[in-house]
């Protein structure tokens, strides 16, 4: 019986009552893409520093602390990659691997639609921005924008190192626990979509800002 | 990265310095600052597959290809390859906008048969122009010849049947070039495997 259901339906994830084709991973596509982020990146630093730490709205994020949080759900997969990749044998792949059924399905959801962000959820705590909540100066701003450039470059080196490696095998709890499995070339699929999402949010409130 | 046509030294069989200053004939080179120009080159090989730049990093060489053949390219959004262009026997090669001007690179350059080359860093190249009273023509000349040939490909890519294309192409390509998988001659055609296939069947050039 196929059932299509919203994800945010109950609250359920049900991958295996919806119909849908499995996602491609092109490491090529990924660096690309990491590299259309960093240019997005360089341009958003551009910024002055008051326009980058203000709120457009109470309760909504500046755009440095939107920077933050990526940095922040970056750090906890570092070490799960790292890890997975090391452990990795070599191969001379450099082909498109067919991500899991679990991993395509979160993907699908990432994309904005019609111009809105859909599917949000509450950000659990520990992703929440900590520095520039507490101290928003300019010094503080650089010292985020500083660790997502090397958060961009550990993750291209990890889509290059997952396309030369047997990376299936070598699975890892994802952020949301046991009940998501990433492989590595999965997982760098997944913070990708993720920062092209706070991409898509950081646009939205630069122009809410004016800027 | 386009390719002049007149750089194809197939029927002879050169040796590397012979295939570098035929590469760089446009700057007249006397036989003293022809030696000097020699010392620069460096040897260098790639297996095949091996991807040579990758798109973000910075492009610091500039090859000449003794043997092999590398293709420069993208994927677009679909995953499919984009291929922009070919480097063979006696053709320059490299992304040559990062090479040049310092960029990051936007695409990919890989050997798709094991490849012989020799290269200049960044530096020489640039030194040459002051070093060598005859770089300034050569860059003249290779320069629009890259850009008439960027120019051609954009109207037969815009402007002619896929048909037309093909036997554009095949009428003008290069031996080493028809030797590798149809599938990157295809994408450099701009249409698929299986309509490449199709003509290649059907179509006399």
């Amino acid at each position: 019986m196929q059932i299509n259901r919203p994800l945010e339906h109950k609250g359920e994830l049900c991958p295996k009552h919806h119909t849908m084709a499995r996602i491609h991973i092109h490491p090529e596509l990924q660096l690309q893409r990491i590299q259309d982020l960093r240019q997005r990146f360089e341009a958003v630093a551009q910024r002055p520093a008051e326009t980058l730490l203000r709120q457009p709205a109470p309760k909504k994020w500046s755009p440095g602390e939107i920077v933050e949080h990526m940095v922040e759900a970056h750090k906890l997969y570092i070490p799960k990659l790292d890890n997975a990749l090391n452990a990795a044998a070599p191969t001379e792949r450099w082909e498109a691997l067919k991500a899991g059924r679990m991993a395509s399905f979160l993907y699908k959801g990432f994309a904005p639609k019609d111009g809105k962000v859909r599917y949000k959820m509450k950000t659990q705590q520990v992703f929440e921005p900590k520095q520039l909540p507490q101290v928003a100066d300019a010094a503080t701003l650089d010292k985020v924008f500083e660790a997502f450039r090397a958060s961009l470059e550990h993750l291209a080196q990890s889509a290059r190192s997952s396309a030369e490696k047997d990376v299936a095998p070598h699975r890892f709890n994802s952020a949301i626990g046991p009940v998501v499995r990433f492989n590595a070339a999965e997982a760098v699929e997944f913070i990708l979509r993720h920062n092209e999402r706070h991409f898509f949010q950081l646009d939205q409130t630069l122009k809410a800002l004016g800027a | 990265m386009g390719f002049p046509q007149n750089l194809n030294p197939a029927s002879i069989k050169m040796n590397t310095n012979q295939t570098v200053l035929h590469a760089f004939a446009d700057a007249n080179l006397s036989s003293e600052d022809a030696a000097a120009f020699l010392e620069l080159w460096k040897p260098i090989s790639f297996p095949k597959g091996a991807i040579m730049t990758e798109v973000g990093q910075y492009e610091k060489r500039f090859y000449v290809v003794l043997s092999g053949v590398q293709a420069v390219y993208l994927i677009n959004p679909k995953g499919d390859r984009v291929t922009i262009g070919f480097s063979f026997d006696g053709s320059y090669s490299g992304i040559y906008d990062s090479f040049a001007f310092g960029t990051p690179s936007a695409y990919f350059l890989q050997a798709l048969t094991p490849s012989e080359l020799v290269y200049i860093t960044p530096e020489e190249y640039h030194a040459l122009f002051d070093r060598f009273p005859g770089f300034d023509r050569w860059g003249r000349i290779v320069h629009g010849q890259l850009l008439m040939g960027r120019v051609q490909r954009e109207l037969e890519l815009t402007t002619l049947s896929s048909e037309e294309r093909f036997v554009r192409f095949m009428r003008r390509c290069p031996e080493p070039l028809r030797q590798i998988p149809q599938k990157w001659l295809a994408s450099y055609l701009n249409m698929t495997p299986e309509t490449f296939s199709r003509l290649q069947n059907s179509v006399v050039w």
